[in-house]
């Protein structure tokens, strides 16, 4: 059989060969980038869907008990109303379960998608030599590199950016009913509205693929984006507070007792204090630690102060760090473009 | 046959050279040309440079010195996609999406390139009784080399480059997808250049040899001409020894045999004096005596040699290993 098949000049492609074909309408490097990112779509994309569609349902859930809080139940001359006894009820354990457990491990979203979207991207393509092959095929091996990247942009933006919208407007809720574990600044909260989770999940992307082309073995490769993304997250933790120059309020205060004193504006929850002690009489602020060695002017002084973060700067600090971030995606990005380049001729 | 080494070269390399590390050539001072058209076989022992040939032909690096052009192109120009449907290359490690499946990749290999041709793809999956559906990653390394050569000939490229294609082939294989391989190349006035260890089982096959060894390139020519101007001899260790440079010579006992390079490619061979047997020698017997000899280790007592320049394109000069032909003729 195998003969006469070898010396037929035109053997017809018989019915099991267009069927496959018809699956998808894509054309070229679109279906190829389609095809190598499928299982991430379908991963990614339908656990961030089955996540938005948990905290869809969790905003709704709160939804007569906003109603309540903000107007009927909201002068005080409706303690005795008995549909403003217990507003969430049983509702407050689901609440408090996603304050604790769902809320805070999305911080580590972007390190998961730079080690496992990013950084197998390119150093699975130079470990299984598969980039040759692809430059073997009549296409430009730099816009190969663009639909390849694309792909995973977009799902990213889309994915991480509908769960952010999500979960801003779940945090707003929560905001809106002072419930428990509304400190926006310090920790996990901040990581996981608002632009943060979308700029990180970019940076950790370009950065896993950086690292992917540099590195060329998968399994380092999602090793060392983890423990950057990591180590990104926890030093841009650390200089964040310089991001917007923070507020500083002052308290006269009676009793001497200034430096264990913050104006009110600087100790609310929403706020982040960052810095606070006594005013001494010729104006100098000293921090309250200060007050070790200046024992005496400290209790001397009337005026109290603080420096902080009120909640409107939260969306001012997430623009300078998004928009950092991006422009430092921007260059690697850049940089894995020129070293694929480079040697594709 | 002879008309073609006046057509237009597929390959034409001038004192190419490729170094991986400052000081360590991989490649070097490289003069060769294949017409177009031929099957040209690319031998030579482990590490010699074959590879690195390749990957300069297909433009996965460019060379640190020297020039070569593809099909008339200078491989340090831009590749444009047109320039890359032009050339095939399949790599010795024949890289395959493992995640794919066979009618994936087929189908990849159709999305990339604007001359595929389905059909001839088809038929060589088709003809080791892969299904459509298999992963790749599930596939034997014999099957996973069909899918790659399926992917490279579907490419309807006018430069085949296949490094190894059948190192993992079992004989039945390797013997229908020749077949296939042949007949496209007939068809379309292919260049096909294969790298290969099997030499006996390419004789057939060529039409051209390139011998790589230690960085450069030994031997270059058309097959029949080659052959045509050596001859392998036996005869009495202590007769004058026939015309011609030696690439080989051996005493054993009283008895003497060798491999001498007759006359220039192109011309008849000189007739040899009746008192030594004389004979074509095959193409392992010709490449091999070459690879023992890379030097021109052979006796320099040799008494008839005349000296001979070697003709244009065919005879590699690699300065730093000097040739068999000059040492020899000495």
């Amino acid at each position: 059989m195998s003969t006469a098949q070898l010396t037929a000049p035109a053997a017809p492609g018989t019915s099991s060969a267009p069927a496959p074909a018809r699956r998808s309408r894509l054309r070229g490097l679109a279906w190829l980038a389609w095809r190598q990112n499928r299982l991430a779509v379908w991963t990614l994309g339908g656990a961030m869907l089955l996540v938005c569609a948990g905290l869809f349902v969790l905003h709704w859930q709160f939804q007569d008990v906003i109603s309540l809080t903000l107007g009927r139940c909201a002068s005080a001359s409706s303690w005795n109303d008995p549909a403003c006894g217990s507003l969430t009820g049983d509702r407050g354990d689901l609440m408090d379960l996603y304050a604790q457990v769902t809320h805070k491990p999305f911080f580590l979203l972007p390190a998961l998608v730079g080690m496992f979207l990013g950084a197998p991207l390119l150093a699975q393509e130079h470990e299984r030599g598969t980039l040759l092959m692809i430059r073997s095929q009549s296409v430009s091996p730099l816009r190969w590199l663009t639909a390849r990247l694309a792909v995973p942009a977009v799902l990213v933006t889309v994915s991480v950016g509908l769960f952010a919208a999500m979960n801003t407007w779940l945090w707003y809720d929560m905001h809106r009913l002072r419930f428990g574990g509304d400190e926006v600044f310090p920790g996990f909260t901040y990581a996981t509205i608002g632009l943060a989770p979308l700029a990180w999940s970019l940076f950790a992307l370009a950065l896993g693929v950086a690292v992917g082309q540099l590195v060329r073995r998968t399994v380092a490769s999602v090793l060392v984006t983890g423990v950057l993304v990591l180590g990104a997250q926890v030093l841009v933790q650390a200089v964040r507070v310089h991001f917007v120059a923070p507020s500083v309020a002052t308290y006269a205060i009676t009793g001497g007792r200034a430096q264990h004193l913050v104006p009110p504006d600087a100790w609310r929850s929403d706020a982040w204090l960052v810095d606070h002690g006594p005013v001494l009489a010729d104006g100098t602020r000293l921090s309250e630690t200060d007050c070790f060695r200046h024992g005496e002017a400290c209790s001397a002084s009337d005026l109290a102060w603080g420096s902080y973060h009120p909640l409107s700067h939260f969306a001012p600090m997430q623009l300078v760090e998004g928009g950092l971030l991006l422009a430092v995606s921007a260059a690697l990005v850049l940089l894995v473009y020129r070293l694929v380049g480079r040697t594709a001729g | 046959m002879t008309a073609a080494m006046d057509g237009p070269f597929a390959l034409e390399a001038k004192d190419l050279g490729k170094s991986y590390r400052s000081g360590q050539w991989a490649l070097r001072h490289c003069d060769f040309t294949v017409p177009a058209g031929r099957i040209c076989g690319v031998v030579g022992p482990n590490g010699a440079g074959k590879s690195t040939l390749f990957g300069l032909a297909a433009r996965l690096f460019a060379p640190s010195e020297g020039e070569l052009r593809v099909l008339g192109e200078s491989v340090r120009t831009r590749a444009t996609p047109e320039l890359r449907a032009r050339v095939a290359h399949v790599t010795q490690e024949k890289p395959l999406y493992r995640t794919f499946t066979v009618a994936d990749t087929l189908r990849l290999g159709r999305e990339l390139n604007p001359n595929w041709d389905q059909q001839t793809a088809q038929r060589v999956v088709e003809l080791g009784e892969l299904s459509p559906t298999d992963r790749i990653g599930a596939l034997s390394g014999g099957q996973r080399s069909r899918v790659a050569l399926a992917l490279t000939l579907g490419k309807r490229a006018e430069l085949l480059l296949l490094d190894e294609p059948f190192a993992d082939l079992d004989p039945l294989a390797r013997h229908e997808l020749t077949g296939i391989l042949l007949a496209r190349a007939a068809e379309h006035g292919t260049t096909v250049l294969i790298s290969s260890h099997l030499v006996s089982e390419l004789e057939d096959v060529l039409d051209h040899v390139l011998l790589v060894q230690s960085g450069g390139v030994r031997l270059a020519g058309d097959l029949d001409e080659l052959l045509d101007a050596h001859r392998l001899v036996s005869g009495l260790a202590d007769a004058e020894r026939p015309a011609g440079q030696v690439v080989e010579w051996r005493v054993t006992g009283r008895q003497a045999t060798g491999l001498i390079r007759t006359g220039v490619p192109g011309a008849p061979a000189e007739p040899l004096p009746a008192r030594w047997e004389a004979t074509r020698p095959r193409l392992d017997e010709l490449l091999l005596a070459h690879l023992r000899n890379p030097a021109g280790t052979a006796s320099p007592t040799g008494t008839g040699g005349q000296p001979e320049p070697p003709a244009p394109g065919t005879e590699s000069a690699c300065p730093d290993r000097p040739s068999t032909t000059r040492e020899a003729a000495a």
